[in-house]
Formats: structure tokens, sequence, C-alpha cells
């Protein structure tokens, strides 16, 4: 198998509440694999996890072969809140931070990203609306050349036309043996994008299947992941 | 993978800006203080700026010195003002999303926050250096007074000492800046241990998101800390180093257990933080 992501009886707990339990979970190389779950369900605490940004987990997790933290940070691109930055600091200095900071930063790919995301340089991140930061935050993290791209509900605050523009780009920028996991609400837009979907439900992964798996015994994904919380399927 | 010193350039860079705003604060303070003291004190055609009994200095130089006097003096002030912005700056740092997804160990994200804050501390105290020297050479070189006073405690201290105290002095002085520098860096480690010791705490109990709870496990770990540093302190007190260095005439070496004694727990601290942030302190969930 050619998997780049590999998870291993992964479990979780903080304050004394298990989040994840038993987590098993292989992507392939170049997939496109959308996480879905209700809110609560572990969605970013997974992603935290295979980040190395969440601590005290039991279980293995591999990422192109990467075990270690370190290692697995090196090998993957996880859209993040940019907290660590304060509010007066300008996009060309957070550009700087990235290509200083990230090996695998693409500069120019980014000016081309912002350009396309209408993004100024020049602006403070006081300046900018929840959607125009989210499509910063979308922007830094393709514009790194990564194995694996961590989407937690990357389009949150972005408008439904902007929505679609970047889920287009994310087609056309992803390279073609890049793994891409995403989490978010708007399964409706994201489903022509997906391979596989991955549901969390019970504290763990509730379902794996393929995005054709699904549109053959299924409406459409969104239906399908509407049904297993009414009782109709599985 | 990003390298140690790489990570360190781009935290000095940040804490330097802190550094700098202090610097910049302490000294338009001491100018604002300078101006606050002259305005309606002086006859400016005939002062002079009384520096000892029969030494004065023209106005021109007095302002200049007096600014810069009063500027060191702020030190006080301003150097602790910095150990605490850059300390609490440093635990965003730690626990910041951003900061810890970098592609490197944690731990050494934090010896390398650490280090790039102590660095600029450093900074922050040479430029303070560098004011006190312009202070002595403007003094020096602005009033024949001054020259030949300095020149008659030279000859005296001469006459007294077969090594010459300047040097002695100037030794002492160096000393005392590397205490006070190492006293800064034991501060950064021991407030993240306290922070990680907390978080670590916190993220186990259940319930931990009550504020209250919070707080009295911040609390107790303070008191333990405290308590940890007296029984250290007395421990190393015990191992000999004062009976050896502390009664001898020389300052420079009955300083020598204060140096050992501070590096040993910035060593103890400093190890067991960077094992509670490999292991159990999670960055703060950014969205």
């Amino acid at each position: 198998m050619n998997d780049l992501l590999k998870i291993n009886n992964l479990s979780y707990k903080k304050n004394q509440k298990t989040i994840l339990t038993n987590v098993n979970l292989n992507i392939e190389k170049g997939k496109i694999v959308a996480l879905l779950g209700e809110n609560g369900a572990g969605k970013t605490t997974l992603m935290r996890i295979i980040a190395g940004v969440a601590k005290n987990y039991k279980g293995q997790i591999e990422v192109n072969g990467a075990t270690k933290e370190a290692e697995r940070k090196a090998k993957l691109s996880f859209t993040d809140g940019l907290n660590g930055f304060s509010d007066s600091t300008k996009i060309n200095e957070i550009v700087e931070f990235y290509v200083n900071i990230f090996s695998d930063f693409n500069e120019n790919e980014f000016e081309e990203l912002s350009k396309f995301m209408k993004l100024d340089p020049e602006m403070k991140l006081s300046q900018l609306s929840k959607g125009m930061r989210e499509k910063l935050v979308i922007a830094l993290t393709f514009a790194r050349k990564a194995d694996l791209y961590l989407l937690d509900e990357p389009f949150g605050g972005i408008d439904a036309m902007s929505r679609k523009k970047i889920i287009n780009s994310i087609i056309m920028w992803k390279d073609d043996d890049a793994t891409i996991l995403i989490s978010d609400h708007f399964v409706n837009e994201i489903s022509t994008l997906l391979d596989e979907v991955v549901i969390i439900k019970n504290e763990t992964i509730f379902a794996h299947k393929t995005a054709d798996e699904i549109r053959e015994s299924h409406k459409s994904v969104e239906g399908y992941y509407e049904g297993l919380y009414e009782g109709e399927d599985d | 993978m990003t390298s140690f010193w790489t990570l360190f350039k781009q935290l000095f860079k940040q804490k330097n800006k802190s550094a700098n705003l202090v610097f910049l604060i302490q000294l338009a303070a001491a100018i604002v203080t300078m101006i606050m003291a002259f305005i309606g004190t002086i006859n400016t055609s005939s002062f002079k700026f009384q520096i000892g009994p029969d030494i004065s200095l023209n106005l021109f130089s007095g302002v200049i010195v007096g600014i810069i006097a009063t500027f060191l003096g702020y030190s006080f002030l301003a150097n602790p003002a910095y150990i605490i912005i850059t300390s609490w700056k440093n635990e965003k740092v730690n626990r910041s999303q951003t900061w810890r997804l970098v592609p490197m160990n944690d731990g050494l994200i934090y010896v390398c926050n650490t280090l790039s804050s102590f660095a600029s501390f450093v900074y922050l105290i040479v430029l303070q250096a560098i004011m006190a020297v312009l202070a002595a050479i403007i003094t020096y070189a602005s009033s024949d007074q001054v020259r030949s006073a300095v020149a008659m405690v030279l000859n005296k201290m001469g006459m007294i000492s077969s090594q010459p105290l300047i040097w002695e002095f100037l030794g002492d002085s160096l000393l005392m800046v590397l205490l006070a520098s190492l006293l800064g860096l034991f501060w950064y480690v021991i407030v993240s241990f306290l922070h990680f010791t907390s978080c670590a705490i916190i993220d186990f109990l259940p319930n931990g998101s009550n504020k209250f709870l919070v707080f009295v496990v911040r609390l107790i770990v303070l008191i333990a800390v405290v308590y940890i540093l007296t029984v250290l302190g007395n421990l190393l007190g015990n191992i000999g180093l004062d009976s050896i260095f502390g009664n001898n005439n020389d300052f420079a070496v009955s300083m020598i257990p204060a140096f050992i004694d501070i590096i040993i727990l910035d060593l103890i601290f400093g190890i067991v933080n960077f094992l509670l942030i490999n292991k159990f302190v999670e960055a703060k969930q950014s969205r």
C-alpha cells in the first residue's frame, strides 16, 4: 500500500474525558479526504495530534515514514489561526516568518495565491476580516510544498463565492502526490473535491469510505453524512 | 527541519523590539525627568553642574550627564519591567500553535525561546552600559576639574594597591552585570516551570476549565515551587561552596557560590521544562 498517513490504535484523553479511542486510519498518497463529524467529535483534536501540537496521546502516527513529532511537522502543513502573531503584524512580516522558518515555503506561489485571494501584503492582521484572515491562512498553508495538508474548517468566515473559488484553486494548486485532509461543515460544497470520506463518531473512526462508494449507494456525500445522524444508514 | 539558529534569530528579532522599546521609554523618561528638574531652577548664563565639592561641569555637559545618570537610575525599573514583559511573551510563544508548528522538537523550541529572551536582555544591558560609558567619557572630556580629580584618585589608588583598583572595580561591575543576567535567565526558567506544571496538572484534572480550580492549582504549584527553591537553596548552601569561596576577601571569588547555585538551578529547572513541554504541555488551540 502507498499510505501517506498511518494511524494505529490512537487514543486521547483530556481532563479525564476520552476524546478519541482506538483510532485506526490509513490514507493513501494524493487523496483528498473529508474528515466529518459533529462539533466536539474530535476532528480538530485528531488533526492537532497528527500535527504534533497535542500531547498525551497513545498510539502511533506516521506521516510519509516520519513518526517523530518534529519530523512529522516538517512533512505537513496545518491551517493555523496565526495567533502567535500580534494584531499589528503585517502580512509581509508573516510571509517573512514563513520564508525563514519553513524551507518548503514557496514565496512565488504565495504571491500568486494572495493575488488570487486579493490580499494586500501591507495589511495588518487587525485590518483583516474573518474571511480575509481565513484566505490568508489558506494561502500560507498551500504555499508550502508539503506531503500532507491538514485543513481544519478552512472556510469558516468565507462567503459562498470565495469558497467556490478557493475550492477550485485547491484542485489547481495541489500537487498530484499531495494528500489533503479537510474538516468542514460545508459538505456539499467540498463534495466535488473528495476522493474519500472519514466520519468521526462515538470517539472513533465510524466510517471510512471512498466518495465513489458513497455516490453509488447514496444520493450524495452530504446525504450520506446527514443520514448517519438520522439513523437512516449503516 | 528548521535549525536552532534560524528559529533563534527569528525569536531574537521579536524580543529585540521589546528591548529597543524599553530602552527608548527609559531614555524618554530620563529626558523628561531632567527637563522637569531644570525648568525654572537654573540661571543658564552662570550655571555650573556640581558633581563634587570642587568639581563642576558646564550646562551642556551637565544636562547630558544628568540625563544619562537619570537614565541609568531608571535601569532598576526598566530591567525588571523588560524581564516581566519578555517572560509573558515567552509563555505566549511556548503555548502558541503558530510557533509550536515549527518543524523542530518542542523542547528545543522552548530552549530557543528562553535563550533568545536572555540574549535580548543582555543586549538591553549592553545598550545601558554603552550609555554609562558615554556619560563617563563626556564627564571626563568636558571638565579640567574632572580630569585632575580622576588623575588624583588614580594616583591614590596606585599608591595603596599593587594592582590598580580601577580594573578590580570594572571586573566586579562586570560580575554584577553577569549575575543580574543569570538571575534574569533564572526568572524565565522558573516562570516557565510554573506555567508548564500548572498546565499539565490542569489538563489532567477533570473539569479543567473551571476558573477556581485553575486558580487553586496555580497557587499550589507556586507554593510548591517556593518550597522546592528553599530546599534546593539550603542543599546547595550545605555542599560547602560558601566555606570555600564565601569568606574570601576578594569580591569576585566570594561570588562564585552564587554563580554556581544559579547555574545549577537554571539547569535543573530547564531540563524539567524541556521534558514537560515535550511530553505534557500542549499548544493552545488556534482558530
